[in-house]
């Protein structure tokens, strides 16, 4: 992938939003708008950017292992595409469930998983549908990624989000 | 009641912002730990878990350490929002009490989210700060004859309402939200109750002055 062109990076502590959820969407807003300058569409770009954004940093809150370790989420404007990346802390258990989660919205069909999950959702907990959604309505490109923890520290967790300019251009 | 180790806690209502803040971390820490729960000033939805900020608050405090908070609303209950209750269930549960005039049934407030920092458990002190949370200098319902209502799974009726010697009354089920996944279970429903001040809330725990450093007491089960 050749360098970014365009970068932004936000860090906050998750604890922050858990306390007030509406900073989710705010922080996604914003960086949508700094990503969505560079293009003719602006307010239609801003939203699919503030969707995706929101989606993920609402995950990276829920699935910190620890409140009050910094989140980094950060968006990278690259020639063909946007590349849109959070990193937070987490539990092994967590973190495993989650690549297994993404793997199987990357090998399956986005429509057919939607249906299935909305007919049948978890008892407990929830059925990834907003990352579903990604795929399927934006043809977004999802990827995982474990550094482990340092001594007893929890892993960090990297989710990336990559969006092609074609893709997002033709919504 | 035997003491709780001579453990002795400041209690005060919630003044500044800084004081809401910490409160608000406290019972998000919390919430979020145990129930998965998230919290807003202005948007709430119980499937996506997430929950309005009770209006006002009371704090514990041992020395300068936040140890436990606990919330109110003074309007715009959970119970009003969320219990599918009419004005006649209310009226039926007052009635039943043999309270009719004794309340203004029309102001509600409603004690909520007693939160105790995970690391202060153990100690007793969520019965007694419920207990001391029904002081009219916390709930002002001397001011305008408020009853108070909350909802709560059976097993936290039990075991702080009824240990306090708070009397509630059963209005009805609370209805079942995702919210709630964590919380309650079959075998431990939820339900929304009423509670009449002049007759429900023992005079120690109404006339309990605030602020006021208290020692905290083990209340016998």
């Amino acid at each position: 992938m050749s360098p970014a062109i365009t970068q932004l990076s936000v860090t906050f502590i998750p604890l922050d939003f858990v306390t007030e959820w509406a900073r989710c969407g705010q922080t996604a807003d914003y960086l949508a708008r700094f990503l969505a300058c560079d293009f003719q569409k602006r307010d239609v770009v801003a939203n699919v950017f503030s969707s995706v954004i929101n989606e993920l940093v609402e995950n990276a809150t829920k699935f910190s292992a620890d409140k009050n370790a910094a989140v980094t989420v950060s968006v990278c404007q690259f020639e063909d595409c946007v590349s849109i990346a959070t990193c937070n802390s987490a539990t092994l258990v967590q973190a495993e469930s989650f690549r297994e989660l993404v793997g199987v919205i990357m090998r399956g069909d986005a429509e057919t998983l939607f249906a299935e999950r909305i007919a049948t959702p978890p008892q407990i907990g929830g059925a990834g549908i907003g990352l579903i959604v990604l795929r399927k309505d934006y043809g977004a490109r999802l990827e995982v990624r474990l550094d482990p923890g340092v001594g007893g520290d929890p892993l960090s967790l990297h989710t990336t989000v990559t969006l092609t300019h074609r893709e997002v251009e033709q919504l | 009641m035997a003491g709780a180790g001579g453990l002795k806690l400041l209690l005060r209502c919630a003044e500044s912002a800084a004081d809401v803040l910490r409160c608000r971390r406290l019972i998000a820490e919390v919430y979020n730990r145990d129930y998965e729960v998230v919290f807003s000033e202005d948007h709430f939805d119980l499937a996506a878990k997430v929950e309005p900020w009770p209006h006002r608050f009371l704090m514990a405090l041992h020395a300068e350490d936040l140890v436990a908070a606990c919330g109110i609303y003074t309007h715009n209950t959970y119970v009003g929002r969320f219990g599918q209750i009419s004005e006649n269930d209310l009226r039926r549960t007052v009635a039943e009490a043999d309270a009719v005039g004794l309340c203004d049934l029309m102001r509600h407030r409603e004690l909520t989210k007693l939160s105790v920092r995970h690391e202060w458990r153990g100690r007793d002190i969520a019965p007694w700060l419920l207990g001391a949370a029904h002081s009219r200098h916390f709930t002002e319902v001397d001011r305008d004859n408020a009853v108070m209502v909350f909802c709560a799974k059976l097993s936290i009726i039990e075991n702080l309402y009824d240990r306090a010697g708070l009397r509630t009354r059963r209005i009805k089920e609370f209805p079942f939200y995702k919210v709630h996944e964590l919380y309650r279970s079959a075998d431990d429903p939820m339900e929304s109750r009423l509670m009449i001040p002049a007759l429900d809330i023992p005079q120690r725990w109404y006339e309990l002055a605030l602020p006021g450093e208290y020692a905290i007491e083990r209340l016998a089960r």
